[in-house]
């Protein structure tokens, strides 16, 4: 089920009409939690249910076994590990890892066809697979470092694995945050509901009017027969494409944040205006921040993190951020995302670029460009279809070359032009005074919220799935 | 509960959004503002379950130039279905889908081919456009079909087009491009102004990448076989274009139409010819509505000549 479609919002009135007579108790309000996100995520496929269940089962089951037998802790957190990383080796990166060991034999001179005897099912990307194994792995790792407790309650448990404004596009929430928050039973206060209102339309706001409005341009950018020769033609793509992405997914976990506060819980911020960092160090802390924070706390720091050496502490730095690019997607362009990323961050580390350059008069703004630019090289082999297209982009956006144009029409400037300002408003600290008195402005901004209701109407762009859906 | 500023929210989006549904500028280009008739159309015929007798499968070319409602007229008591997509190929998948299609009660049943030099190339066999309709979800598949005609009020429109509106003005598209949908698969189509030399460049383009694949061709011939061993009767026919489409598509596709009406004859097949010049088409490519129904009409006639010497009246005579 779709967040921007029309059996969602009749799926969510439904559920919130429900809702107040559901949570008064704490198992009633578990299975109800439970019936809801099942029936959620089974719209799209019923079968790939079974696969939360199975790997939820095994993850309740190894941490109540880490709470009974201390002395197993260890062989149960390494089946729990396993059996998450299993599924996501079976039914993510099964192709990936068999067409390139054809492609390896090939290189020996063997011909092998182990891509072609993959069974189909394993080749079914199940929706949400990387974001609830995740969240399940986390739940194991704490109960094992002695940071939770686990639940006795099966129900309590699948209500937290399975909640459903996060089920499948994140944010990545930790057992630690949201099972004590479920056990508790607490009706939203009016100022509350009023946030989580302005969450939603917000959300709906970036995804169906900015993210789906941009999304023909860079398409057509991408899969045309034949790519442009315009360097400032990519550059410009390239920015709409980094609002079409950020957009997207920030919309998404807008909309899952103010879900969960009309349900009187609280997720944690998943993305605190990425585009106006003045470092890449930065920039991982404001995006997608419940991923990078549990690759931070789950690989980075396991490995050493920064406190085994200058150099140790670099090559932790990459292995973590190759990860991220292979969780992205099983393939070889979105490894080389995540390693651009590494080599970003590593020339940081070493040059301290960013504080030289703030030094200066402008500096500031120069390094939100120097970031910018080096994010969106980044983006062209995350958002490419082949490596050839990818390396033709690179080359194209710094030759300088082709005619001097932007490839954008009227509504595509305006929709790119509302994404960029309301980043800027907030980089040069613009709006943050008001202009009117706290009443008049308590009054005025319904209609305000009205009005970004009826631009979500009317304005919004051609439908289309989450990005980041198919992570 | 009316100083809740969610439920103010709410109450006062209501009445706004009625409002500006109401007076929002609406495209001024036809072909935008059927938009809702087109998902539904394509919709429609891509999961017709219902029984048919005779199927018609090809290109753009055939579904804008054949109205199974107009053959019916011709011969009446027969189920026909106008299968043909946007870049349509003929190829065994299309094939596939005569087998599960074909399931009315009428003797002899019919397949009709509308051979077209593109529809007979790789690219075409990749039948985009039908796959992608044909793999939409359920939830797609229902809420084009049933729900978005009630929706038509919520189209969405774009600023460009508002801020033309707040400031009066209303520019007309260089060409209005006019389509009827119809249930059966037609879509009756025309272009304001005509430009019979329009569709050339492109297809100039396409031939310069792809070319009539002699494989598909043979699977054609396969088909055919099969299809007449069957009992099914097989036609096949050229869409009428443009004598300038015809030249190029001669000299650049490499479709030789004089061996392939001598194979198609080999395998059983009954090959249909039409004057070009008793109708006409708009683009350079497809007929426009009025020539469509001739064309319809005609090609019906020839059937009927040639196959259909028992009629069930009793059959419904459109299709459902």
């Amino acid at each position: 089920m779709l967040f921007n479609s029309l059996i969602f919002i009749l799926f969510a009135l439904l559920f919130f009409a429900v809702w107040p007579y559901a949570r008064v108790r704490n198992n009633r309000r578990w299975a109800c939690l439970i019936v809801a996100s099942f029936i959620f995520y089974g719209w799209w496929d019923w079968r790939f249910l079974f696969l939360i269940i199975g790997s939820g089962l095994l993850d309740f089951g190894a941490g109540l076994g880490m709470e009974r037998f201390p002395q197993r802790r260890r062989l149960l957190l390494v089946i729990s590990i396993l059996g998450n990383v299993g599924s996501l080796m079976v039914f993510k990166y099964s192709g990936f890892v068999a067409r390139n060991l054809d492609a390896l034999c090939a290189l020996f001179g063997f011909n092998v066809h182990v891509a072609s005897q993959v069974p189909h099912f394993m080749l079914i990307l199940p929706i949400g697979i990387s974001f609830y194994t995740f969240q399940s792995m986390s739940y194991t790792i704490d109960i094992y470092r002695g940071q939770l407790r686990p639940t006795r309650n099966v129900l309590h448990f699948f209500a937290y694995l399975s909640m459903f404004p996060q089920l499948v596009a994140g944010p990545i929430i930790r057992a630690r945050d949201l099972l004590p928050q479920l056990l508790t039973v607490r009706p939203s206060t009016e100022q509350e509901r009023w946030d989580g209102m302005k969450l939603i339309i917000q959300g709906y706001f970036k995804k169906v009017v900015i993210a789906d409005n941009l999304a023909p341009l860079v398409t057509g950018a991408f899969s045309a027969a034949t790519l442009s020769d315009s360097t400032s033609y990519w550059w410009f793509i390239m920015i709409a494409f980094a609002f079409q992405i950020y957009c997207d997914f920030s919309g998404y976990t807008d909309i899952a944040r103010g879900l969960a506060k009309w349900m009187g819980y609280e997720f944690a911020l998943n993305f605190n205006h990425p585009y106006i960092s003045t470092s890449m160090r930065e920039f991982w802390t404001r995006w997608h921040i419940s991923l990078s924070s549990w690759f931070r706390d789950y690989v980075y720091i396991p490995l050493g993190g920064s406190k085994v050496g200058t150099w140790r502490s670099h090559v932790n730095m990459w292995l973590t951020m190759l990860i991220s690019g292979l969780w992205h997607g099983a393939a070889w362009h979105f490894v080389i995302w995540g390693g651009l990323h590494a080599l970003f961050l590593s020339v940081e580390r070493i040059t301290k670029w960013p504080e030289v350059i703030k030094r200066i008069i402008g500096g500031n703004m120069l390094a939100l460009v120097l970031v910018n630019v080096q994010v969106l090289v980044a983006w062209v082999f995350f958002r490419a279809e082949t490596m050839e297209q990818a390396m033709y982009i690179i080359r194209t956006m710094f030759s300088f070359s082709g005619a001097l144009r932007s490839g954008l029409g009227h509504d595509d400037t305006i929709y790119l032009a509302i994404a960029i300002l309301s980043e800027l408003c907030v980089f040069l600290h613009l709006g943050t005074k008001p202009l009117v008195s706290q009443k008049v402005q308590r009054a005025l901004s319904p209609i305000a919220w009205v009005l970004v209701i009826v631009a979500c109407i009317y304005l919004r762009g051609p439908g289309s799935e989450f990005i980041y859906f198919q992570f | 509960m009316l100083h809740d500023r969610c439920v103010k929210v709410i109450l006062y989006s209501l009445v706004i959004v009625v409002l500006a549904g109401i007076f929002k500028p609406a495209p001024v280009d036809p072909l935008l503002r059927a938009k809702t008739e087109d998902a539904r159309f394509w919709v429609v015929k891509t999961h017709f379950s219902g029984p048919c007798d005779m199927m018609l499968l090809g290109d753009s070319r055939l579904y804008r130039a054949v109205s199974p409602a107009a053959m019916q007229t011709v011969l009446p008591g027969y189920r026909i279905l106008n299968f043909g997509y946007s870049s349509g190929g003929l190829n065994p998948i299309m094939y596939q889908e005569v087998a599960k299609r074909l399931h009315g009660t009428r003797l002899p049943k019919i397949v009709v081919l509308a051979v077209t030099p593109y529809s007979l190339t790789p690219e075409a066999a990749r039948n985009e456009h039908f796959v992608q309709e044909l793999t939409r979800t359920r939830e797609d598949i229902y809420q084009r079909r049933y729900i978005n005609p009630y929706l038509k009020f919520f189209e969405p429109t774009t600023p460009h087009r508002i801020s033309r509106a707040l400031r009066g003005k209303k520019v007309l598209p260089s060409e209005l491009y006019y389509q009827e949908f119809h249930d059966d698969g037609w879509i009756a189509s025309w272009i304001v102004p005509d430009n019979p030399a329009k569709a050339l460049a492109s297809y100039r383009e396409t031939f310069s990448k792809t070319q009539v694949s002699p494989h598909l061709e043979d699977e054609l011939m396969r088909y055919t076989k099969i299809w007449s061993a069957k009992g099914i009767r097989v036609f096949a026919f050229r869409p009428p274009t443009t004598r300038a489409m015809v030249v190029l598509e001669e000299q650049l596709s490499g479709f030789d139409e004089k061996t392939f009406v001598k194979r198609f004859r080999e395998a059983g097949g009954v090959w249909l010819s039409f004057p070009p010049a008793r109708y006409h088409s708009y683009d350079g490519s497809h007929l426009n509505k009025k020539s469509a129904i001739i064309l319809s009409e005609d090609l019906a006639a020839k059937i009927r000549q040639y196959s259909v010497a028992r009629c069930d009246t009793n059959a419904p005579s459109t299709l459902q």
